[in-house]
C-alpha cells in the first residue's frame, strides 16, 4: 500500500530504462511470449500472459510526456496525469481509486519525459472494470477548478519532496538544464515552481485534447490472461472510442555538441560529495546498427555487478574511489545518454576520483574491450533476460515503455540477436564516438565550502 | 523498519488464492524444514531464508555488526577470496543478498536451476565461513561509515532517530541499526566471526523456496546450504518495549525548504487478538492510501501534502502506530490538527459499516498480488513461517479477517487510537512552525 501515488516518476522512467537495458534474452528466442494486435482505432494491444497467480497488470501508455509540453508548460504532462483520477463524465472525484482499492487492488501512474503511463494490479476477474475505467477516462474527463487547485498545490509539494529538498536532485536538475542544450529533456519533468504556480485547468485539458488519442496509446496486458479474453474486452471497452486525429511529435533537437561543461551544486546537507559525468549517446530507436546494444555490453563490462571493471581497478586494486558505476539509458525517444557516478573515499577529494574515472575512460578509448569481456557480459545479460520473465508486471512495464517511445515490439523481442551481434570493436567504436569531452557534462555534489576548503 | 512493514503488508492478505497455491512442508535428509512451492513456468529458483536475530540483538557497543556483517558475507568464504567469490556469483548471474532486520537477518537468492549447486555451495561458504579479510572489511565498513555520516544530516533520519528516541528510550530497538562511528569502527574480524558462530544456526533458523525445482532437489539445496550448520547456540531475547504514552511534540530546528512530521503511539504486537480488527481501522484511517480518511482531508481536500500515511508495526518485542508526512512549514500546525482530529474521531465512532466492509474487500481480494513472482513467493512464505502463523495460515486468514465485524473494529479503535498518546516530531526551520505546546531542540547535527 503506497502512501505516495501519481508520482512524477523521471527516475521511474530512467529504472526501466535500465531495466530494459539488462533484458536481452538467449539467442534465437524472443524475451517474452507477447502478442500484439491493434483495433480499427488505431489503439495498439500486446498481451504478454504469465501464469504464475490469477492476477492481471495493465498498462495504458500515451505517448506524451513532459518534453511534449508547451514552452513554459512542459509539466502538465504530470499535472495532467494527477488530474485524471479527478473523475469523468460518469466516475465521481476519486472513484476510480477507490473502485481498485475495494477489490484488493492497486492503481496508480507516472510521467517521464517522453511518456505518460497509467497502470492497475488487480485480480483477474476484474480486468473488464479496470478496462471500462480506463477507456472512459480516455475520453470523457471532466475537471474544474474547484477540484484542479487543491492538486496544484499537491503538486507544489510533490516538488518539494522530490526535489527541493534534495540537495541530490537537484544536482541533476542542474545537470539536465546544460546537458540539452535545446531539446526539452533540459526542463524538469514537474516542472519549475514559478510555472507550475500558474497552471490552469485549461492548460491540462489543452494537453489532453490533444494527445489522449487511442492512436496515440498502447494498451499492455500481463498476467494470468489470454490474448482472445485481452482482444474481447479491449473491443469492448476502448472499440467504440473514435479514431483521433493523426500526432507527431514535434521538439527541438540538440545541436552538435561544442564544448565540455561542468557545474556544481554546493550544500550543506552534503556529507558524501559525488560526481556524475553524462555523455550524451546514441538511442535505441534511431541508432545506426546495433550501438545502442554495444553501449548495452559496454556498461555491463564497466559496471556489471561487483565483478565490474571500473569497480575492480578503482575500487578494490587502486582504491582511488568508494564507489563507480554507469549506466545506458538508450530508450528515450530522442537522444540517449551515458552516465558515470563516482564517488570519493572517505575524506577524499573528488578531483582524484575523477582523474581515476578519467584514466579508465582513457585506457577504454586506446585498449578498447577483450573478446573475454565481451563474451562474460553477454552471457550475464542473457541470463538477466531469462529472470526478466518471472515477473507478473515487469515485462508489461518494458514493453509498454518501449512501444510508448516509439520503438516496436519485434524490436523488442529482437533484443537477444541484437546483443549477440556486438563485437569488441562495435564496443570500441561506439566509446570512441561519444566520450569526447564537448559532448559531456561534469556534475558534482559539494558540502559546504568550509568542509571543502580543508581538503588538501 | 521499512522492510519489516514490508513483509508485514505480505502477511496481512486474504486467502482467497489459497487453494490454489500448493505449499508444501518438506523435510530435509539432515532434517531441516522446507516450505515449498514447485512452478515450471521458467528455469528460475527462488530462496529465502531468515534467522531470528537482526540488529535489535546487536552487541551493546557493537550496534552495527549485522549490517555490516549483511554486506560482508559475500565477500569471500573459505578458500575463495572476494574476488573470485564476486566473480562466480555474476558469471553465472547468482543472485544472492543479506539483509538484517531489527528482529531477523534474512537472505535471499535466485538464480537458474542449472546452477543450483553453484548457488547452494556458495552460500554454504558464505554463512559457514566467511574470510571477513582486511580489505573486503575496510572497504565494506568504510561504505557503512558514509551512511552514518549521511544520515546525520538528512532530515527523515534525523526525524526517525528523535522519534525512536522519544518512543523506545533505552530500548534495544532505540539504538541506530546502523551503528554510530565509534561502535562501527570498533568492530573486528573476529567479533564479526562470533557473530556469524552464534547467529547462523539451524534452530532459528527458516527457509523457503518457490520455482523450478523437484523436492528433491530442493531437499538437496537445502542440505548443502545448511546442513552443516550448528544447530543451537543461545541468544538472549529482546525485553518487550514500554513505548511512551506521554503525547509530548519536539520541533528540531534544520534548515531544509520542506518540513518532515513523523508521528507514533503505543500499538500491539502480531500475536494480540485485536490484531487484524486493528489492521483494518489503521486501513480507514491512514493506510490505505487514496482511500484513507487522512489522504482525503489533508491531501486531496486541502492540497497540504503530497503523501500522508500511517502503519502498524509489529515486532517480537511489542508494537507501534506510525505515520508521517512532509509540508510547507507553514502548515505544519494545520497538518498536525487534522491528524489529531480524525484520530479522536476514528476513537470514539470507528469506521462506519461501508468503510469496514471496503477495508475487508481490499485485504481479502489482494491476496494473489502476493504471488506475482517467485522471490516475492519466498519471501512471503518465509515471513509466514518466521512469524509462527504455520502452513495453514493462508486458509485460516480469509475465516478471520470475514469475521471482523463493525463492533470489533469500533473496540480496536476506542482502545488503540487515542490522540492523546501521539507523539509528534518535526524537523524544520523553527521559526516558521508555530506548534504549540511543543519543545524546540536544535539541529543535533550542528552540536
Amino acid at each position: 500500500m503506497p502512501i505516495t501515488a501519481r508520482l512524477a516518476a523521471k527516475a521511474a522512467g530512467l529504472f526501466l530504462g535500465a531495466l530494459l537495458v539488462a533484458l536481452p534474452a538467449a539467442s534465437r528466442a524472443d524475451i517474452f511470449e507477447a502478442h500484439e494486435f491493434t483495433l480499427p482505432n488505431g489503439l495498439d494491444v500486446v498481451v504478454v500472459p504469465y501464469h504464475l497467480s490469477p492476477v492481471v497488470v495493465q498498462a495504458v501508455v500515451y505517448k506524451a510526456g513532459a518534453a511534449d509540453g508547451l514552452p513554459g508548460k512542459n509539466g502538465i504532462a504530470h499535472f495532467l496525469e494527477h488530474l485524471m483520477f479527478k473523475g469523468t463524465k460518469t466516475l465521481a472525484q476519486g472513484q476510480f481509486s477507490k473502485e481498485v482499492d475495494k477489490r484488493g487492488g492497486s492503481d496508480n501512474a507516472y510521467t517521464s519525459q517522453d511518456v505518460t503511463v497509467y497502470h492497475q494490479e488487480i485480480a483477474k476477474e476484474h480486468l473488464g472494470l479496470i478496462m471500462r475505467m480506463e477507456a472512459d477516462r480516455m475520453v470523457n474527463l471532466k475537471i474544474t477548478d474547484p477540484i484542479v487547485l487543491p492538486e496544484r498545490d499537491v503538486i507544489l509539494q510533490e516538488r518539494g519532496e522530490r526535489i527541493d529538498n534534495e540537495p541530490g536532485a537537484r544536482l541533476s536538475e542542474a545537470v539536465d538544464a546544460v546537458l540539452y542544450r535545446n531539446h526539452p529533456y533540459r526542463l524538469p519533468v514537474i516542472g519549475w515552481r514559478h510555472e507550475i504556480e500558474g497552471y490552469t485547468t485549461q492548460d491540462a485539458l489543452d494537453f489532453y485534447d490533444r494527445f489522449y488519442e487511442p492512436s496515440n496509446a498502447v494498451l499492455v496486458v500481463g498476467g494470468d490472461v489470454t490474448v482472445e479474453e485481452v482482444r474481447t474486452l479491449a473491443e469492448k471497452h476502448f472499440g467504440p472510442i473514435p479514431n483521433g486525429k493523426t500526432i507527431t511529435r514535434q521538439r527541438l533537437q540538440e545541436p552538435p555538441p561544442s564544448a565540455p561543461r561542468r557545474v556544481a551544486l554546493t550544500d550543506p546537507r552534503v556529507r558524501q560529495p559525488y560526481l556524475i559525468r553524462s555523455y550524451l549517446a546514441p538511442n535505441f530507436r534511431t541508432a545506426k546498427g546495433n550501438e545502442g546494444y554495444a553501449l548495452t555490453v559496454l556498461s555491463e563490462i564497466l559496471s556489471g555487478g561487483t565483478a565490474g571493471r571500473l569497480y575492480r581497478r578503482m575500487v578494490i586494486e587502486q582504491q582511488s574511489a568508494l564507489g563507480i558505476d554507469t549506466g545506458y539509458d538508450g530508450g528515450a525517444y530522442d537522444v540517449g545518454r551515458f552516465n558515470f557516478y563516482a564517488t570519493p573515499r572517505q575524506g577524499g577529494d573528488l578531483a582524484v576520483a575523477e582523474a581515476a574515472m578519467d584514466e579508465q575512460i582513457a585506457a577504454l578509448l586506446k585498449d578498447g574491450v577483450t573478446d573475454q569481456e565481451v563474451a562474460d557480459a553477454k552471457r550475464r545479460l542473457q541470463i538477466a533476460a531469462v529472470k526478466a520473465r518471472d515477473s507478473v508486471s515487469g515485462p508489461v512495464f518494458i514493453v509498454a515503455e518501449a512501444l510508448g517511445k516509439g520503438r516496436t515490439l519485434a524490436d523488442v523481442q529482437a533484443w537477444p540477436e541484437r546483443i549477440a551481434s556486438v563485437t569488441a570493436a562495435d564496443v570500441l567504436a561506439v566509446a570512441a564516438q561519444i566520450f569526447r569531452p564537448a559532448n559531456s557534462v561534469t556534475g558534482a555534489l559539494l558540502p559546504k565550502p568550509a568542509q571543502e576548503a580543508a581538503q588538501p | 523498519m521499512i522492510v519489516r512493514l514490508l513483509i508485514l503488508a505480505c502477511l496481512l492478505v486474504a486467502p482467497r488464492w489459497a487453494f490454489a497455491l500448493d505449499i508444501q512442508s518438506v523435510k530435509s535428509d539432515s532434517g531441516i524444514e522446507i516450505w515449498l512451492v514447485e512452478n515450471h513456468v521458467n528455469p528460475i529458483v527462488s530462496v529465502a531464508f531468515g534467522f531470528k536475530g537482526g540488529s535489535g540483538y546487536d552487541p551493546v557497543g557493537k550496534e552495527g555488526i549485522a549490517q555490516l556483517a549483511s554486506g560482508l558475507l559475500d565477500e569471500g568464504a573459505g578458500d575463495v577470496d572476494s574476488q573470485t567469490f564476486q566473480k562466480r556469483m555474476t558469471d553465472r548471474g547468482i543472485e544472492l543478498s543479506f539483509s538484517a532486520g531489527l528482529d531477523d537477518f534474512t537472505g535471499r537468492t535466485r538464480f537458474l536451476r542449472d546452477d543450483r549447486g553453484e548457488a547452494a555451495e556458495l552460500l554454504r561458504l558464505a554463512l559457514s565461513a566467511p574470510r571477513f579479510d582486511p580489505e573486503p572489511v575496510e572497504r565494506i565498513r568504510n561504505s557503512f561509515l558514509i551512511d552514518i555520516d549521511e544520515a546525520e544530516s538528512d532530515p527523515n533520519k534525523i526525524a526517525g532517530r528523535q522519534m525512536e528516541e522519544m518512543m523506545l528510550n533505552g530500548h534495544p530497538y532505540a539504538r541506530p541499526a546502523d551503528g554510530t562511528k565509534a561502535s562501527m569502527t570498533s568492530i573486528t574480524a573476529a567479533d564479526l566471526k562470533q557473530f556469524v558462530r552464534q547467529r547462523f544456526v539451524r534452530a532459528r533458523m527458516v527457509v523457503s523456496i518457490v520455482g523450478d525445482v523437484s523436492v528433491a532437489e530442493a531437499k538437496a539445496f537445502v542440505d548443502q546450504a545448511f546442513g552443516g550448520l550448528p544447530e543451537e547456540v543461545p541468544l538472549a531475547e529482546v525485553a518487550p518495549i514500554q513505548p511512551s504514552r506521554e503525547g509530548r511534540s519536539r520541533v528540531v530546528d534544520f534548515d531544509v525548504p520542506q518540513a518532515i512530521v513523523q508521528f507514533a503511539e503505543p500499538g500491539i504486537p502480531r500475536s494480540d487478538p485485536d490484531f487484524f480488527p486493528a489492521y483494518l481501522v489503521n486501513y480507514v484511517l491512514g493506510g490505505g492510501g487514496f482511500s484513507a480518511r487522512l489522504m482525503n482531508e489533508v491531501r486531496e481536500k486541502r492540497g497540504l501534502v503530497y503523501g500522508i500515511g500511517t502503519d502498524l508495526w509489529t515486532f517480537d518485542a511489542g508494537g507501534l502506530i506510525a505515520g508521517q508526512f512532509q509540508t510547507d512549514p507553514g502548515k505544519v500546525a494545520q497538518a498536525i490538527e487534522i491528524v489529531r482530529t480524525e484520530w479522536r474521531r476514528m476513537a470514539t465512532e470507528g469506521p462506519t459499516q461501508q468503510e469496514l466492509d471496503d477495508a475487508k474487500t481490499y485485504l481479502l481480494g489482494y491476496y494473489p498480488r502476493n504471488f506475482t513472482n517467485t522471490m516475492e513467493t519466498a519471501q512471503l512464505l518465509r515471513g509466514l513461517q518466521t512469524e509462527g502463523l504455520g502452513i495453514d495460515y493462508v486458509t485460516r486468514r480469509q475465516k478471520e479477517i470475514a469475521a471482523v465485524t463493525i463492533d470489533d473494529a469500533k473496540r480496536a479503535a476506542k482502545r488503540l487510537f487515542d490522540e492523546s498518546m501521539l507523539t509528534f516530531v518535526v524537523v524544520g526551520p523553527a521559526d516558521q512552525i508555530q506548534l504549540p505546546g511543543a519543545e524546540v531542540v536544535k539541529d543535533p547535527a550542528q552540536n
